[in-house]
């Protein structure tokens, strides 16, 4: 709470706290909570409001306060050990073993792109209520180099913090991000789109989407539990942000980057954020496939949309079975099956707190949604928020529904 | 020396901060009105409810409005921030977790 409200400058705004949780407490729990002490204080809860809305400004909340938080471009030089330590204290690696980025490796680094160093690639932020930070294309191959990237990889990192969107997410849900890599540059980098491409079987697939997570937690501004990171349970996802490249050579459908305005010969990178559920199955049955598939879909949390993951195998099943011959045909499907009771639906508390409040501003589809009866089936999801990737070298037709929200796609080749 | 090395700041560049102060206190909210502004957490409007029901039972001379924020808790309802400046002593933001 205080670093988020010096950053949003008033160091000295004035708090109470009730204990923790609310959510799920009757009326008369709360009541207790309002009568009981401050959490933090110990002093009676309501005195401490009381007080924080009439106490006089003090000297401390009236001065001037002194902001400048200025990043040096180095740390002070010190041993291989003690600097490792630095940076572990600091919380600037995700704690496997990193590569210390000295000026050395940091320039190989910035040979994999004709980009000035000085270059600013973009702002980023853990969360929407956070101040946005700044970077370079110098810091992001610092973050690059610490990951164990190669350089030429380097023009996917550069594209990846060119989205701006963090994989370090800062909410209470634990979000993890996911990316996927279209385009030539699969194979210019030997990443992985076939067996085994989402586990830790490829190099450029992994230090890839590790330098996403490093670059987007230090170049944010940290992703520090209790400040800048409040995920309740944390996410295992978060270690490599699920980077992998799209099976293109053995999917049926038009590449992912190509549905979203790139030319097949360009390369590019796709974000996902708010990968938390998932669902997982093998294959389509021909008697009951449709129902198998809608119940996987209410398997998920209704806040973040269904991404299909298919192996190209299950990609041809859905041809074959429903005759889906684009991916454009099997996500109007899947929206059409995506449904529940409106009752159920409006009463999940990811639906209370994100979706209600736009329903009540007036904002479509949800306004409309919010007029059903409480039996009336409603669609889940908006049909321009689903989506289709393949990856997998086809041992069998194991695939899976990632819950998340496509973030953007950035070209590959504005970075070499 | 010989040993120690050189290595980049990993970190990146923090925006300027201008800083906001306190809005005026008075010294007696008798007679005035204070703000209990639900911001949408999680049931948060419950425990609203249960401050204002506690400035009933305890501080009748406060005039108490209660009112739920516009949007989801990351979004600023300035036609309400508006209304509390014009007629507010005070304000208390539910804010969760």
């Amino acid at each position: 709470m205080k670093a988020s409200t010096l950053q949003q400058g008033i160091p000295y705004l004035r708090h109470a706290f009730v204990p923790q949780p609310v959510m799920g407490r009757s009326p008369t729990q709360l009541r207790a909570y309002v009568d009981g002490p401050d959490d933090i204080t110990g002093r009676p809860f309501m005195s401490e409001v009381i007080a924080a809305l009439t106490r006089p400004k003090s000297e401390e909340e009236t001065r001037q306060h002194n902001f400048d938080r200025s990043t040096p471009r180095f740390v002070e030089p010190d041993t291989e050990e003690n600097l490792h330590q630095l940076f572990v204290e600091n919380l600037w690696t995700d704690m496997l073993p990193f590569i210390l980025p000295t000026e050395e490796r940091v320039a190989a680094m910035l040979e994999g792109t004709s980009r000035s160093p000085d270059t600013v690639v973009g702002q980023m932020r853990p969360t929407g209520t956070r101040e946005a930070w700044e970077y370079t294309v110098e810091k992001v191959a610092v973050n690059a180099v610490m990951a164990g990237a190669k350089p030429e990889y380097f023009p996917v990192i550069l594209a990846l913090a060119a989205t701006c969107a963090s994989a370090r997410a800062s909410t209470t849900s634990s979000a993890a991000s996911m990316a996927v890599v279209n385009g030539p540059v699969r194979e210019e980098i030997d990443m992985n789109w076939g067996t085994g491409a989402m586990g830790p079987y490829n190099h450029a697939n992994a230090t890839i989407g590790r330098a996403y997570g490093l670059l987007s937690q230090n170049l944010q501004g940290g992703s520090v539990p209790a400040e800048t990171y409040l995920g309740s349970q944390g996410n295992n996802y978060a270690y490599n942000s699920v980077t992998f490249a799209e099976n293109e050579e053995r999917s049926p459908w038009v590449p992912f980057h190509v549905q979203h305005g790139f030319d097949a010969d360009q390369s590019a990178v796709s974000v996902f954020g708010g990968c938390r559920s998932t669902a997982f199955n093998l294959g389509l049955r021909a008697k009951h496939w449709q129902d198998h598939v809608r119940n996987m879909l209410r398997g998920l949390n209704p806040h973040n949309p269904p991404t299909f993951v298919l192996d190209p195998i299950t990609a041809q099943q859905f041809i074959d079975r429903g005759g889906f011959d684009t991916k454009e045909k099997l996500i109007q499907w899947v929206y059409e099956n995506a449904t529940m009771p409106a009752g159920i639906y409006w009463d999940y508390q990811l639906i209370e707190n994100y979706v209600y409040p736009h329903a009540l501003n007036g904002v479509e589809p949800y306004a409309t949604k919010l007029k059903a009866a409480s039996d009336e089936l409603i669609p889940i999801y908006r049909e321009d928020e689903i989506h289709v990737v393949v990856v997998g070298g086809e041992t069998n037709g194991y695939w899976r529904i990632m819950g998340c929200n496509y973030a953007g796609t950035a070209s590959v080749d504005d970075w070499r | 020396m010989g040993s120690h090395l050189k290595v980049h700041n990993p970190m990146g560049y923090p925006p300027q901060i201008d800083q906001k102060h306190l809005a005026p206190r008075v010294s007696d909210l008798a007679g005035k009105t204070v703000y209990l502004v639900d911001c949408r957490f999680d049931d948060g409007d419950i425990l609203v409810e249960q401050m204002a029901n506690w400035f009933r039972d305890n501080r009748p001379d406060i005039n108490i409005e209660v009112r739920r924020k516009s949007g989801v808790y990351t979004e600023r309802d300035e036609n309400l921030y508006e209304e509390i400046q014009q007629k507010g002593a005070g304000a208390v933001m539910a804010v969760g977790h």
